[in-house]
């Protein structure tokens, strides 16, 4: 088989697994119940905010974030269907088929953007209905899918690396589970960026509220400037590159321990 | 052409008490078209040595070649020729059997038509087909094992390594797969190369076996061969009336002295003698009961049986207790 038909085999085999029932249900549920939860929560203390000098409702400053948000718990979760090929000892008999690991490992973040896009799609139709005045030109579209297509692939390999080198199948998902909360809540998910102080700081460089950033330019800004987009797809850029190859090395090593 | 060459083969793992040779210098060669089985007790360092060979681990020394390609140089190469059955008799949850089985063998470069074709025909041949729309979690431990063996069979890969691929099997499933091993490998250009703790299945199936201990390599060869070379004969003589213990002490001894015997256990009315060769010890076992007055009712001689060939290849072989309970008892 050459490569061609080594990827369409492995990422038909991924798509087969965010498309079973199980994940396409927590696709669709989980944004739901972050727009459920946090729209009317946060709506009732906020109801219009102000983001780089203009005022929008505050459905429409939640949504890039709740994209960003569910982008981060499915590159988590999906990260986890490692962990099941691991513990169902599934990995041992992928390992030994007639591909390459990275062509497995590279086909499982495909998969696990397909199931982000999935999510994606339902909040975008979502904020169409709920929110005034997003901006959702074609080209805005294809780059709020890019966004949270990518966004997803920075986390997952942390759980992907994390279960590779630890014996305590649970622990990875403690670890992440124990940096999830303060992540999110210390971003621009929910509210504005702070502007001064240790806060601010951490803030911005919480990969969360640039890509929130990034996602509210895409979804509310009518002009969009270079300037103030390139900083923050540099940096998620950078990091995603250093959390997915470190994945990869974690994942072609699974079974040395 | 030997398909899988192993020269030197060195593997060692770290733990909380220090490094495990798990792995020790081994050296064997398979033969294209045999059932090789590969032996040992648990810890071994069979299943480290195969999943070396399947290029799932890496080793810390030595070489591998499979079908001529180095498993560190060309990973890819040698897992085209090869399919493996893990020991674990579990399966990715979210697929049915019939889906796990032709997803399987889609990595083998067969085309949907061709997937659809080898599932229905393995999952007849292995009786599988009423369970073709369950999911793993519906299925009992020996099930999966037999839906493992399905996709690594249909694979029709000209190698196939079978991690103990009858545990949890009922007798029946057993026979049934032990028929088709046997049936692809005479049909089909197919190496096997197996591990498994059972005897009996050695002597169905394997031309050729090999047995480690302690990640060393003790002895390899056909099973008649290691019978001939490491086995004894057993005489089983029944009485035609009881004796008494003075008399059993005193029968022991006379049997013991001759070099022939090697073992004498005394279970009324029946005597056991383990000797080198039946031929040559029936006239001397004979005539030492006929002189110490014990009449014979009938004398049969047991062809030894793998298993025991086995035991005392890997230091388990309880003869010498008994030889020694024997002699305690005489005491």
């Amino acid at each position: 088989m050459n490569i061609f038909k080594r990827l369409y085999v492995t990422v038909a085999r991924e798509i087969r697994i965010v498309t079973s029932p199980s994940f396409v249900f927590q696709s669709i549920f989980e944004p739901l119940v972050y727009l459920g939860i946090f729209a009317p929560l946060m709506g009732r203390v906020l109801s219009t905010v102000t983001y780089q000098g203009r005022e929008y409702s505050y459905i429409a400053f939640l949504l890039p974030g709740i994209l960003t948000l569910t982008a981060f718990t499915t590159g988590i979760r999906s990260g986890s269907s490692f962990r099941i090929e691991y513990g169902s000892g599934e990995i041992e008999t992928l390992f030994s088929l007639p591909v390459r690991r990275s062509e497995l490992y590279f086909s499982k973040m495909f998969g696990i953007i397909i199931q982000a896009w999935i999510e994606t799609t339902i909040l975008l139709v979502l904020g169409v209905i709920l929110a005034e005045g997003l901006l959702l030109s074609p080209m805005r579209i294809v780059w709020i899918f890019l966004i949270t297509g990518g966004f997803c692939i920075i986390f997952a390999p942390i759980i992907i690396l994390l279960s590779s080198i630890m014996k305590n199948s649970e622990a990875p998902i403690a670890i992440m589970t124990l940096i999830m909360m303060p992540l999110m809540m210390l971003s621009s998910v929910f509210y504005p960026m702070v502007d001064e102080g240790m806060l601010s700081t951490i803030m911005r460089i919480n990969p969360i509220s640039q890509s929130a950033h990034l996602l509210r330019t895409c979804l509310l800004v009518p002009n969009i400037e270079f300037s103030n987009v390139i900083l923050s797809i540099i940096y998620l850029v950078l990091i995603g590159t250093v959390t997915i190859l470190s994945g990869l090395w974690g994942y072609s090593r699974a079974l040395e321990n | 052409m030997d398909i899988v060459e192993v020269d030197n083969l060195k593997k060692s793992f770290k733990t909380r008490r220090g490094m495990i040779k798990a792995v020790d210098g081994i050296n064997f060669k398979v033969k294209r078209g045999e059932v090789f089985g590969f032996l040992g007790p648990n810890g071994a360092g069979k299943t480290t040595t195969m999943r070396i060979i399947t290029t799932l681990i890496k080793p810390d020394e030595g070489t591998v070649r499979v079908n001529g390609h180095d498993i560190m140089n060309a990973p890819l190469s040698v897992r085209t020729n090869l399919a493996y059955m893990p020991q674990e008799p579990k399966l990715f949850p979210y697929f049915n059997i019939s889906d796990q089985i032709k997803m399987y063998l889609s990595f083998y470069g067969f085309n949907k038509r061709e997937c659809k074709q080898r599932c229905e025909q393995i999952l007849k041949d292995l009786n599988l087909v009423e369970h073709e729309r369950k999911t793993p979690q519906q299925l009992s431990t020996g099930l999966k094992r037999r839906v493992q063996l399905a996709r690594v069979l249909a694979s029709r890969s000209p190698l196939i390594f079978l991690d103990e691929p009858t545990a949890g099997l009922d007798v029946e499933a057993r026979h049934e797969t032990w028929e088709y091993i046997e049936k692809i490998v005479s049909e089909e250009d197919i190496t096997v190369f197996l591990t498994t703790h059972m005897m009996k299945e050695v002597e169905n199936l394997c031309d050729r076996v090999a047995v480690i201990n302690k990640g060393k390599l003790i002895t390899s060869g056909s099973v008649t061969t290691l019978i001939r070379e490491h086995a004894e004969d057993i005489l089983h003589i029944k009485l035609t009336e009881n004796i008494s213990s003075t008399k059993k002490g005193r029968i022991i001894q006379s049997l013991m002295d001759h070099d022939e015997v090697k073992d004498v256990k005394i279970n009324l009315p029946i005597i056991q003698v383990r000797v080198k060769s039946a031929n040559r010890a029936i006239p001397l076992v004979a005539t030492t009961l006929y002189k110490e007055g014990v009449s014979i009712e009938e004398i049969n001689h047991a062809g030894i049986q793998f298993e025991e060939v086995y035991l005392s290849l890997i230091g388990k072989n309880d003869m010498n207790i008994r030889s020694n309970m024997t002699r305690e008892e005489y005491k």
